[in-house]
């Protein structure tokens, strides 16, 4: 049963994760229960809610467990689930350019309406499509990955500075995008 | 540092003391401040409230369990509802294809390879059973009076005499045991020569009861020697030690029949009188696939209509069926260590197709013993003089298993 499993913390399942198969998959419903909101919300906020994300949100697991038999060094599992994930991510968004522009975000916008929290949200995954790319990943490691920014850099090939320095400009063009209809909420 | 700077890092937790102090204290004075962490707040409101994002969709859970041959969490499953079977199916189709394929082929070969038609071979003085696989012994047709149906079955010997029906009896005699074959066409020929003291079977039950005795002891002496033993336990349990993954089953049971002609029930002097065994290769944590193999002690008779008379047929079966094997043991049912399973056998024996379908439980000891219980109903096809009929009956079984 998983509920054994969750005793265990991430090198030990990955053990049972090279054992026998009703070991593997209690060990790998724990991991899967553990991290799979995360990279699901890394997967559709990089690529959008699409058939792709879901693509690569599934092949991002089954490389995983593919890949984990092998490791023979102790590893982040989030980390490394998080890199699989964004090396998928970014294969798949080289064949797919994205357009958006903010003028889409007008029609969401109607004056003297009361926003609430559905409707916030909206309008946030708007404004993060807006966002150039480096940053918008950075916000969505941080903000939705809950990464640190030592985790970030590591992630992502930069210093931990540059990592800050993106999550702050991020959250600020979000801020100053969605300024007018904050303005609703207070 | 201006408001937003401010406020951001204080949700990043990076302020100090001293300036956590300060923002409090700006807080209560400046409504920009309050403002501006507002606002934060709302944006990260906001994302904590994206279930969408943070929940992945149940059918890419289980595409993912399912491609990786693992089985999917509980909840999935049950938000799978009644897709949860399909999905299995898809997962194993590739599995279920090859043993349904192989179950029809074993079949198709057992058809093409022996003749189900037990009259084909002759009556009894034709067949010599020294240089033939199989055993068909037929009593010739014992054909008594004229147009009545089975209302002199149950009659005894002196009312059929004296008011003779037109009621068919055949005694089949089916055993594919080369040891007992001899001693048992022996008997047979013997009896005939008694001149229907077998075909005659219902008119003196004290006879009756006393030549199926007889025959019983000579099946059940073969059967004794050779699976009612624990021989093959130590050997699975040797096997385990070099596996550490237990794919494999091993499987051993006894089984009691049941006729449901109240006369015809109890003709085994033993409990238990039918054994089996199987072997089973796990393609998952609820599914199992394998061959079994089962011989079956048991006695059955069965009526039926041949050119417009009505018969009656009864079987002393010594049979080996062979079968496809499917076990699937779902584990939302599993409670501690009983395991529900339900399975199915496709296969044949000497005398026809035979199919299967059992429910029960595997009670586990450890991770590799467990003993299970289980009912099942059994249907044999066979033809009989050019006729198809089908004989069903239900089985309780009693066994043990290990996992290597």
């Amino acid at each position: 049963m998983s509920s054994n499993f969750t005793k265990y913390n991430d090198e030990e399942l990955v053990e049972y994760l090279k054992g026998n198969q009703k070991d593997a998959s209690a060990a790998f419903r724990v991991l899967y229960d553990r991290y799979s909101s995360t990279v699901h919300a890394y997967c559709v906020k990089v690529l959008g809610y699409s058939d792709d994300a879901e693509d690569i949100f599934q092949e991002t697991f089954i490389k995983f467990y593919k890949n984990v038999t092998n490791q023979t060094t102790k590893f982040n599992i989030k980390g490394y689930l998080l890199t699989i994930a964004r090396n998928l991510s970014l294969n798949a968004k080289r064949n797919k350019k994205q357009t958006v522009s903010e003028e889409y975000l007008e029609f969401l916008y109607e004056e003297n309406q009361k926003y609430e929290q559905k409707e916030l949200l909206d309008l946030v995954n708007r404004a993060i499509d807006l966002l150039d790319e480096e940053y918008k990943e950075a916000y969505i490691l941080k903000e939705y990955n809950g990464l640190e920014y030592s985790e970030i850099a590591e992630l992502t090939g930069i210093t931990i500075s540059n990592a800050k320095s993106r999550v702050f400009r991020a959250k600020k063009k979000i801020r100053d995008i969605l300024q007018p209809y904050l303005k609703e909420l207070t | 540092m201006n408001n937003f700077e401010l406020i951001n890092e204080f949700l990043d937790g990076a302020l100090s003391s001293t300036e956590e102090e300060q923002l409090f204290a700006g807080l209560s004075s400046d409504s920009e401040l309050r403002y501006e962490l507002k606002q934060q707040l709302a944006i990260k409101s906001a994302i904590k409230s994206d279930v969408g994002a943070f929940t992945p969709k149940a059918e890419s859970t289980l595409s993912i369990f399912n491609e990786l041959g693992l089985i999917a969490p509980v909840s999935v499953a049950s938000a799978g509802a009644g897709n949860s079977f399909v999905n299995f199916l898809k997962l194993n189709s590739t599995l279920i294809y090859t043993g349904v394929i192989s179950s029809i082929a074993t079949i198709a070969v057992m058809l093409l390879l022996l003749d189900f038609d037990m009259t084909n071979s002759g009556n009894s003085s034709d067949h010599n059973p020294k240089h033939s696989s199989k055993v068909d012994l037929i009593k010739p047709v014992e054909t008594y009076g004229k147009n009545t149906l089975n209302s002199g079955i149950y009659e005894d010997k002196s009312s059929l005499k004296a008011e003779p029906v037109k009621v068919v009896y055949k005694y089949i005699y089916v055993n594919e045991d080369n040891k007992n074959k001899q001693q048992n066409i022996s008997d047979l020929a013997e009896d005939n020569n008694q001149n229907q003291s077998f075909s005659s079977i219902w008119i003196d039950n004290q006879q009756l009861n006393d030549e199926y005795s007889f025959f019983d002891k000579s099946i059940y002496k073969s059967k004794q020697g050779n699976f009612a033993n624990t021989e093959v336990i130590p050997i699975a349990n040797l096997w385990s030690e070099f596996s550490q993954n237990k794919n494999f089953s091993f499987e051993v049971r006894g089984s009691e029949y049941q006729q449901n002609d109240i006369r015809t029930s109890n003709k085994n002097d033993f409990i238990l009188p039918n054994t089996g065994f199987s072997f089973l290769y796990k393609i998952s944590d609820e599914m199992k696939i394998g061959l079994d193999y089962r011989r079956e002690n048991f006695y059955q008779s069965f009526s039926g209509f041949e050119d417009g008379q009505y018969f009656l047929f009864e079987q002393k079966p010594d049979l080996v069926t062979i079968s496809m094997m499917l076990k699937y043991n779902p584990e939302f049912l599993q409670i501690y260590e009983f395991k529900p399973f339900l399975s199915a056998n496709i296969g044949g024996n000497i005398a026809g197709p035979v199919g299967r379908l059992m429910i029960g439980s595997d009670i586990y000891l450890n991770n590799y013993m467990y003993f299970n219980l289980g009912v099942d109903y059994n249907l044999l096809m066979y033809k009989q003089n050019g006729n198809n009929f089908i004989s069903g009956k239900p089985g309780f079984h009693i066994g043990a298993g290990i996992n290597f």
